[in-house]
């Protein structure tokens, strides 16, 4: 018997993506908020690596794309976080039904 | 063997080096003359911790509050498995050995945060936060430190980089790298100077503020395994591994971890405890600049003296 | 290694990533939402070890355990319920059905008068969700669905070659020599990165101004409670609105509201 092959590891990260969706729209909290994002860019990944063992393993450029993806992740996380900051001590809240306007 | 006969044995062999490494510290705090009470006293501790009665604090996270011991003590486990002891005896060597040795002790710093978070107690936050910033903070500068071994033998796979040493010891001409090796080692297990969140003076005993009794006996086994689990890998990097004439590799490797540890224990004692802000500012003020300039300069030398490693 | 073995650890890892990152949005505890979201990546980097990507999931696991560490302390100190008590205390007390965060959800429509306005107000203000939860189950639903559909029914060119070569190597080789503008401009990024997220962070030297506080100046003390502001009784007691006990009015709880309090 085979292993899984290519389809299986898609339908993984289409669930991943799709609860990522689910997170980014209806969380309240803004971090809650960043977090899905970060679940949407892994199902990401996890594709780009399913394609690179399936379609082309001989070829690593798609593992250097991963690794600049992941960096970029992590970077896009901590200027988030630092925004969230920001906004928390000069609004008071990160709930983002409270961040609507951008008049203080 | 079978794959749970290791388990075990790499288990036991955890518990003996963390009661050895408390034996130790024992020893350089009392000088040579109490080697009996330096070998008792740890076991008196063990005693005592084991009777007394295991408390949950009111309000704590129980998930959290009871696996964070047993966390710890896999990630060192985990870790350990990496560590070549002798020219046949490697648990386990994949080619990025060493990438993987950091990344193991990742959850390690998980485990200290969730111990400090579940308690539920304002001491214990606090604590927590500072542990949790000096842990990341010196594990940049390790990352880094441990570079230098890993482009002078150009392998992250922990067996070659023992292999590479067989001409020259690469202390000798690192001796930067290994010293900011063994500052980020002291640091990460709290030993002196650096033993401030564990301190007996800090806020009702820092980040392990309400463990008691058994739980509370598994973070010292696990704080002391991960100082021996450092030593030892500081002596695959920096001191040849198993490598000496005469004795079989197992030996000299125990031996060279035993002194390597003893002067680091012993080093520490000297020096007045670093405050907390202090620690934070030599971490990324003095440490991280110091091992981007040991790369370079290791960097240099193997460019200008090929002939240099092994 | 097996077929067997292979589908075996392949669902037990896809169970895991996809199911922790589902309790992550289930939980009430944000940090344990952080922690089920750090172990839905530990999971993919099994799932990478699965697909012979040694390489990428220890980058994987270093990245994201040291990076979702950070953001657990972060909301660690910017929420006011990290721990998730006290809402699991007032699911408790009132008995409200439905796993986790989702007996806790936004209430539709407009808010009823009366004795009903009370109950509808506090739900609105310890919701986890926000009002378009069903929108928002519908178009993850959708997409998952379109996304799947799209996947079983493409014939993907498939190769058999089994990747052989250390990937470490390869990998580097690649960086420094064909990739070498996006390493470099990676690296700027996460300079930039971390230049803006310090300079946020900063705290202004200049005092902010602050609105006067209402009563808490002279003599009496005021309590209110730690939600909801306009509550204002002269003596302690319970909060009319959610049942917490009453605090004494500072000027930290008026200013900040509901953030509960500064870092």
């Amino acid at each position: 018997m085979n292993g899984p092959g290519l389809v299986p590891y898609l339908i993984t990260s289409a669930l991943l993506f799709g609860i990522g969706v689910v997170g980014v729209l209806s969380q309240r909290n803004a971090v809650m908020v960043l977090m899905s994002v970060e679940i949407i860019l892994n199902a990401a990944i996890l594709n780009l690596i399913a394609f690179w063992r399936f379609v082309r393993p001989d070829n690593f450029d798609a593992q250097v794309f991963a690794i600049v993806a992941v960096t970029i992740g992590a970077v896009e996380m901590a200027a988030g976080l630092g925004l969230m900051l920001l906004v928390f001590r000069q609004r008071g809240s990160t709930n983002v039904d409270q961040l609507q306007e951008l008049k203080l | 063997m079978n794959t749970f006969g290791v388990a075990l044995l790499v288990v036991w062999s955890l518990l003996i080096c963390a009661y050895g490494i408390a034996v130790l510290e024992r020893l350089t705090a009392l000088g040579l003359r109490h080697f009996r009470a330096a070998v008792l006293l740890p076991l008196a501790e063990t005693v005592a911790l084991l009777r007394q009665e295991n408390l949950v604090p009111r309000g704590a996270d129980r998930l959290l509050f009871h696996s964070a011991p047993l966390v710890a003590l896999t990630s060192i486990a985990l870790a350990a498995l990496v560590i070549p002891l002798g020219p046949a005896l490697r648990g386990f060597d994949p080619s990025i050995g060493l990438f993987y040795f950091i990344v193991v002790l990742g959850p390690f710093v998980i485990a200290m945060m969730n111990a400090g978070w579940s308690q539920n107690s304002p001491e214990g936050l606090s604590g927590t936060f500072r542990a949790a910033a000096c842990l990341i903070s010196y594990e940049v500068p390790l990352g880094f430190a441990v570079i230098g071994p890993v482009m002078a033998a150009e392998s992250l796979s922990t067996a070659r980089i023992v292999e590479a040493q067989t001409g020259l010891w690469y202390v000798v001409w690192q001796p930067l790298g290994f010293l900011i090796y063994a500052i980020a080692a002291l640091f990460m297990t709290y030993r002196r100077p650096f033993d401030l969140p564990q301190a007996g003076s800090e806020l009702a005993g820092g980040v392990l503020a309400e463990y008691t009794g058994a739980r509370l006996l598994l973070f010292h086994i696990a704080l002391n395994a991960l100082f021996f689990l450092l030593t030892a890998m500081g002596v695959v990097l920096f001191f040849g591994g198993w490598q000496g004439p005469g004795l079989p590799g197992p030996i000299w490797f125990l031996v060279k971890t035993v002194a390597l540890a003893t002067v680091l224990l012993w080093g520490g004692r000297f020096l007045p405890r670093v405050r907390h802000d202090q620690m934070l500012s030599l971490a990324w003020k003095i440490l991280l600049p110091a091992s981007l300039v040991n790369v370079a300069l290791v960097g240099i030398l193997i460019l200008v003296f090929p002939g240099e490693k092994s | 290694m097996s077929g067997l073995i292979e589908w075996i650890l392949f669902l037990a890892l896809s169970v895991l990533a996809v199911g922790m990152a589902a309790s992550m949005l289930v939980t009430m505890s944000m940090y344990r939402a952080g922690l089920a979201l750090m172990s839905s990546f530990v999971a993919l980097a099994g799932l990478f070890i699965l697909l012979n990507a040694d390489l990428l999931a220890a980058i994987q696991v270093m990245m994201n355990v040291g990076g979702m560490l950070v953001m657990v302390l972060f909301m660690v100190m910017l929420m006011m319920d990290p721990g998730g008590e006290m809402m699991w205390d007032m699911k408790r007390k009132m008995h409200m059905p439905g796993p986790g965060a989702l007996s806790m959800t936004m209430p539709r429509g407009a808010p009823p008068s009366g004795k009903e306005r009370q109950h509808h107000q506090m739900m609105v203000d310890m919701a986890m969700s926000t009002a378009q939860l069903p929108w928002a189950l519908a178009l993850g639903a959708a997409s998952a669905l379109v996304l799947i559909v799209l996947v079983v029914r493409t014939p993907w060119p498939f190769s058999s070659v089994q990747p052989t070569q250390d990937a470490t190597g390869a990998v580097g080789t690649l960086l420094l020599s064909r990739y070498m503008l996006g390493f470099e401009g990676a690296a700027f990024l996460i300079l930039a990165g971390i230049a803006g997220a310090v300079i946020f962070a900063r705290r202004e030297r200049a005092p902010t101004s602050r609105p006067a506080a209402a009563t808490a100046a002279s003599g009496t003390k005021i309590f209110t409670c730690p939600m909801h502001e306009e509550v204002r009784q002269s003596g302690p007691g319970q909060c009319p609105l959610c049942g917490m006990d009453l605090t004494p009015a500072t000027e930290a709880s008026v200013h900040h509201g509901e953030g509960g309090g500064s870092a």
